[in-house]
C-alpha cells in the first residue's frame, strides 16, 4: 500500500519531468550546434568545449525523458495517452518496456535517445585526442538530433509528445494493449536493433559532411568512421534477420522474406553500406572514389530517414507498418534539405574530390570493387523502384497496383548472382591489373571445381525433377521408344534437358558461383595459413589463427563472404524448392507433405497472463517411422490495441538443414466435436543455412571490426 | 606508344561495357522466359496455368481453386497474403465462394477478373508484363545501364582531369631507385 502511494506520487511528476527534459534538450541541441560553429570559425577553444558538453547534456536530458516514459510503462501510468494506447496492466514486463517503440511517438523518442547516445560516444571517443574533424562532425549530428527533438515535442501536427497526459487529469483504468503480433521475443529486439543500425549510420555521414565542410577530404574521415560503419552493418544484419525470423514464426506463411515494403526499406541502407564498405578500400589504397564514397554514405543515411518515413507513415501498405501517421512533409522536407546541403558542399569541394589515380585495367581488383558497387547500388535502386511502384502506378493510372514477390525475385536474381560471383573474384584478383600468372594461380581451380559442382547439381536436379521416370515413359512410347533405342543420346539428352520441364538454370548458376567463391576463399585461407605456419615454424591451425590476427579486416571480410555463400544456398533451397500443402482437417485426419505424414491426434489449451493458447498436436512420421510431435497454436489475447486479437504460433521442427512448419487457421469452438480446421504445412529445405550463413556474416563482421586503424589527428585548437 | 595504349584500353572498356549491357538485356529477357525456374516460378506457375484453365473440363474444381488461391491477395488487411497462405476467416469465406463459383461453371479467369474489378488491381498477386507494367519491368534494366553509364562517364572525365599524372620511372633518382630495389629484394626474400 505504501509502495503504491510512493509510486503514485512519483507518477504525478515523472511525465512533467520528462517533458521538461525534452524542452531543455531543444535549447541544449541549439546551443551545441551554435557553440561548435562559433568555436570552429573563430578558433575559440572554450566554445568548442561548451559545444561538446552540450552534446553530452542533450544525451542526458533525452535519457531522462526516455526513462520517465519507461517508468510510466512499468508502473502502468494510464494517465499518459501513449502508455494507454500501447500497454495494458496484464502485459508482461518485457512487452511493457518494448512498448516504448510500439507506435510513432515512442519510437521517435527511442530513435532520438540512440542518436544522442551516438553523439555522446563520438565526444567520448575524442576526449583525449581532440581535433577539429570530430568537432565538425558533431554539427550534423546535432542538426539531426534537433530535427528529432522537434518531432517529439508535440509541436508538429500528426505526432504527439509521448509524455503527454490526458486532459483534465483523466486517467484510463487500463490500457488498450500492444498489438499482439508485436508481443514476441523476435519483435522485442527487431525494431531496436534495426533502429540502432540505422541511427549509427548518422556518425559516418556526419564525418563525411565534416570532411566536406573542413576541406579535409583525405581518407581520414573514412578511417574515423570505419568502425561505426561496420557496427551499423553488423547491427543492421542482425536487425533484418530478426525481422525475417519474426515473420517466419508469427505470420504463418512459412517464409522469412517476401519483399514487403518495410522489409525492403530496411534492406536498402544495408545494400548501400555494403557498397560503401567495399569502395572505401579503394579510397584508402588508391585515393580514388572520394566523391562516390560521400555519395554512398549520404544515400545510406537518407535511406534510413526514408525507411523511418515509410515504416511510420503507412504510405505503402505493409504487414510491418504498425504505426501510421501523416508525417510526410517533415521527413521529405528533412531529406530534401539535407541532401541539398550535401550537394552544395560537394560542388564547393569538387576539385578536392577528384581521384589521384585511375583504373588501369577493367580486370583488376579496383574494377571488381567498382562492378560490385555498380550492382549493389543498382539493386538498391531497383528494389526502391519496386517498392515505390504502387505510388508510381497510382499517380499514372489512378489505381494502386501491388508488386508481388515474384517481380522482385525476377529483377534481382541476375544482379544477385553476379554479385555472388564477385564475392569470390574480388578478393583474389590482383590490384591494378590481372596477370596471366595471377589468373592461373588464383582462378583456375575455383572455376574448375565450380564447374564440376554445377554439373553434379545439374544431374541431381534432373533426377529430382523425375526426368528419369520421364525417360522411361518416353521409351515406353512405341514411336519415341523405337527411335530412342537406336540412339542412347536421345535418352541422355531428354534426361539432361529435364524432359518437358524447364532447366533450373539459376539454381545451377548459384551452385557454380557458390562453389567458386568457397574454393577461392578457402584457398586464400589455406595459402596464408600455410605460409604463416612455415614462417613461425608452428602448426597449420596456429598459422591460421595468426593469419586472422594479423589482418582481421581482410579475413573477417572473407568470413562474411563465406556466410553470404551459405545464405545464398539457403535461399536457393528454401525459396526454390519448398513444398506446401493446405487442407481442412478434423481430429484423427492426416495429410502428407513430401515424404512426411502429419496426423492430427489431439488438441490442447493453456492459460497465460494476457492470452489463452489453443493448439493442436500432430504426430509426424516418415515412411511409417515416428519423427516428431509438433504443436502449432493460436494465441487469443484479452486486450489487443491495434490489430487482431489472435496470433498464429507456428510449430517448427528441424530435420538437418531443413524444417517442417505447421501454421493453423482460426480454431473453431467445435474442434473436439468433429469441427474442421484449416492447416498449412511446409517443408522448407536448407532453410537453416539462411540463419547459419547470417551468423557467419555477423561473426566475420565482429572479426573485421576488431582491427584498429591508426590515424594521426590534427592538433585541436582546444 | 602511350596514345596507342590509351586507345586500346578505351576500346576494351567500350567492348566490355557493351558486352555487359547486352548480357544484362539478354538476362532480363531470360528472366521473363525462365518463369518455370523454381526460384522465381511459384506464382508464375499458377499464372501460366491461368490460361490453360479456360477450359473447365480439363481440370477439376480443386485444382482450379488452388490456382485462384495463388494469384489473388486476400482483402482481409493482412497485406500481400495470397489466399493460399492467408489463414483468416475472410480468406476461408472467399475460398468457399470461389469453390461454389467454379462448381457453377465459372472459369478461373472470370472469377479473378470479377474479384479484381470489385476490390482493385492491388489484390492481384500476378504482375503481367503488359500495359503500364512494362515500365516496371524495363526500369531495372534502365537503372543498371544508367549507373554503368554514369560510372563510364565519370571514369572518362577523371582520366581527362587527372590531377596527378603518373611519373615516368626514368625521373626517379638513382638513390630512390636503389632503395626500392633493395626493399623489393627484401620483400621477395621474406616470402
Amino acid at each position: 500500500m505504501l509502495m503504491e502511494k510512493i509510486v503514485n506520487s512519483i507518477q504525478q511528476v515523472t511525465a512533467e519531468l520528462g517533458q521538461a527534459a525534452i524542452w531543455l534538450s531543444v535549447l541544449s541541441a541549439i546551443w551545441g550546434i551554435a557553440a561548435l560553429i562559433i568555436g570552429l570559425r573563430q578558433r575559440k577553444p572554450d566554445y568548442l568545449q561548451s559545444g561538446r558538453n552540450a552534446v553530452i547534456a542533450t544525451f542526458i536530458l533525452i535519457s531522462v525523458a526516455t526513462s520517465t516514459l519507461i517508468f510510466a510503462f512499468v508502473t502502468d501510468d494510464f494517465s499518459l495517452r501513449y502508455v494507454e494506447e500501447v500497454s495494458s496492466a496484464a502485459q508482461p514486463l518485457l512487452y511493457k518496456i518494448t512498448a516504448l517503440w510500439g507506435r510513432m511517438s515512442g519510437s521517435l523518442l527511442f530513435w532520438l535517445w540512440v542518436l544522442t547516445f551516438c553523439g555522446a560516444i563520438v565526444v567520448w571517443q575524442h576526449r583525449k585526442a581532440k581535433d577539429t574533424l570530430a568537432d565538425y562532425s558533431l554539427i550534423p549530428i546535432g542538426i539531426v538530433e534537433l530535427f528529432f527533438i522537434v518531432l517529439v515535442t508535440g509541436l508538429v501536427e500528426g505526432i504527439y509528445n509521448p509524455l503527454e497526459r490526458f486532459p483534465n487529469g483523466l486517467s484510463a483504468p487500463d490500457g488498450q494493449g500492444m498489438n499482439p503480433l508485436l508481443q514476441t521475443p523476435s519483435m522485442a529486439f527487431h525494431p531496436p536493433t534495426l533502429y540502432v543500425g540505422w541511427i549509427s549510420l548518422t556518425v559516418p555521414f556526419a564525418f563525411a559532411v565534416g570532411s566536406l565542410v573542413s576541406g579535409r577530404i583525405s581518407s581520414e574521415w573514412v578511417l574515423r568512421s570505419r568502425r561505426w560503419t561496420l557496427f551499423s552493418w553488423i547491427v543492421l544484419t542482425i536487425g533484418i534477420t530478426l525481422g525475417g525470423h519474426w515473420a517466419y514464426q508469427e505470420l504463418g506463411w512459412g517464409g522469412y522474406w517476401a519483399w514487403d515494403p518495410v522489409e525492403n526499406v530496411s534492406f536498402l541502407p544495408w545494400l548501400l553500406v555494403t557498397a560503401f564498405l567495399h569502395s572505401v578500400m579503394i579510397q584508402e589504397k588508391r585515393s580514388m572514389l572520394k566523391f562516390w564514397n560521400i555519395l554512398l554514405i549520404t544515400l545510406a543515411f537518407q535511406f534510413t530517414i526514408l525507411g523511418t518515413y515509410i515504416t511510420r507513415s503507412g504510405i505503402i501498405d505493409s504487414v510491418h507498418a504498425f504505426a501510421r501517421s501523416d508525417i510526410s512533409g517533415y521527413f521529405l522536407g528533412f531529406i530534401f534539405v539535407s541532401t541539398a546541403g550535401v550537394i552544395g558542399l560537394v560542388v564547393y569541394r569538387w576539385q578536392r574530390l577528384k581521384s589521384a589515380n585511375r583504373l588501369e585495367s577493367l580486370l583488376s581488383r579496383e574494377s571488381a570493387f567498382v562492378l560490385n558497387n555498380w550492382l549493389l547500388v543498382g539493386l538498391t535502386l531497383i528494389i526502391l523502384w519496386g517498392t515505390l511502384w504502387p505510388i508510381v502506378s497510382e499517380a499514372i493510372q489512378h489505381k494502386k497496383a501491388a508488386v508481388p514477390e515474384t517481380f522482385f525475385n525476377q529483377v534481382v536474381i541476375i544482379p544477385g548472382l553476379l554479385l555472388l560471383f564477385l564475392t569470390g573474384a574480388g578478393p583474389i584478383i590482383s590490384w591494378k591489373k590481372i596477370t596471366p600468372n595471377n589468373f592461373r594461380r588464383m582462378f583456375l581451380s575455383p572455376i574448375f571445381i565450380g564447374l564440376i559442382a554445377a554439373a553434379v547439381s545439374w544431374l541431381f536436379l534432373a533426377f529430382r525433377a523425375n526426368a528419369a521416370e520421364a525417360v522411361v515413359e518416353v521409351s515406353n512410347d512405341p514411336q519415341v521408344g523405337e527411335a530412342a533405342t537406336t540412339n542412347i543420346f536421345a535418352h541422355l539428352w531428354y534426361f539432361l534437358t529435364f524432359g518437358e520441364k524447364s532447366i533450373p538454370i539459376y539454381s545451377v548458376l548459384c551452385v557454380f558461383a557458390s562453389v567458386f567463391v568457397l574454393v577461392a576463399i578457402i584457398n586464400e585461407f589455406y595459402r596464408g595459413a600455410k605460409l604463416r605456419a612455415k614462417r613461425q615454424t608452428t602448426t597449420f591451425l596456429k598459422g591460421l589463427w595468426l593469419l586472422i590476427q594479423r589482418n582481421k579486416r581482410r579475413y573477417g571480410g572473407y568470413i562474411i563472404h563465406i556466410g553470404i555463400v551459405i545464405v545464398y544456398i539457403g535461399i536457393m533451397g528454401s525459396k526454390g524448392y519448398f513444398q506446401l500443402e493446405s487442407k481442412s482437417l478434423q481430429l484423427g485426419d492426416a495429410m502428407t507433405v513430401g515424404d512426411y505424414r502429419f496426423t492430427l491426434v489431439d488438441t490442447y489449451q493453456e492459460e497465460h497472463g494476457n492470452y489463452n493458447r489453443l493448439g493442436l498436436i500432430f504426430d509426424v512420421e516418415k515412411h511409417g517411422k515416428y519423427v516428431a510431435t509438433m504443436k502449432p497454436a493460436r494465441h487469443y489475447y484479452f486486450t489487443t490495441g491495434q490489430g487482431d486479437d489472435n496470433t498464429i504460433e507456428s510449430a517448427i521442427h528441424s530435420i538437418g538443414m531443413s524444417e517442417l512448419y505447421i501454421a493453423l487457421g482460426d480454431i473453431p469452438p467445435n474442434i473436439n466435436d468433429g469441427g474442421f480446421i484449416n492447416v498449412q504445412i511446409y517443408h522448407n529445405p536448407l532453410i537453416k543455412l539462411v540463419w547459419i550463413g547470417i551468423a557467419a556474416m555477423v561473426i566475420g563482421g565482429l572479426v573485421a571490426i576488431a582491427e584498429k586503424h591508426e590515424y594521426k589527428p590534427r592538433p585541436s585548437i582546444a | 606508344m602511350r596514345y596507342r595504349n590509351l586507345i586500346h584500353i578505351e576500346n576494351r572498356i567500350r567492348t566490355l561495357i557493351g558486352l555487359v549491357c547486352i548480357f544484362t538485356l539478354v538476362s532480363a529477357a531470360l528472366a521473363q522466359e525462365q518463369e518455370d525456374d523454381p526460384i522465381t516460378s511459384k506464382n508464375q506457375e499458377s499464372h501460366a496455368n491461368l490460361k490453360e484453365s479456360n477450359s473447365p473440363e480439363s481440370q477439376d474444381v480443386e485444382t482450379q481453386l488452388e490456382q485462384l488461391k495463388k494469384i489473388l491477395y486476400c482483402p482481409c488487411g493482412c497485406d500481400r497474403m495470397t489466399f493460399e497462405i492467408c489463414h483468416c476467416m475472410t480468406a476461408e469465406k472467399f475460398k468457399k465462394e470461389f469453390r461454389k463459383a467454379l462448381t457453377d461453371g465459372q472459369t478461373v479467369e472470370e472469377i479473378s477478373t470479377a474479384y479484381l474489378e470489385t476490390y482493385g488491381p492491388q489484390f492481384s498477386a500476378v504482375m503481367k508484363v503488359e500495359g503500364i507494367n512494362i515500365l516496371a519491368f524495363t526500369m531495372p534494366v534502365v537503372i543498371l545501364l544508367a549507373i554503368g553509364g554514369v560510372i563510364f562517364i565519370v571514369r572518362r572525365q577523371s582520366r581527362e582531369d587527372k590531377p596527378f599524372p603518373p611519373q615516368d620511372n626514368k625521373q626517379l633518382s638513382d638513390e630512390l631507385q636503389q632503395k626500392i630495389e633493395s626493399e623489393l629484394k627484401q620483400f621477395k626474400d621474406r616470402n
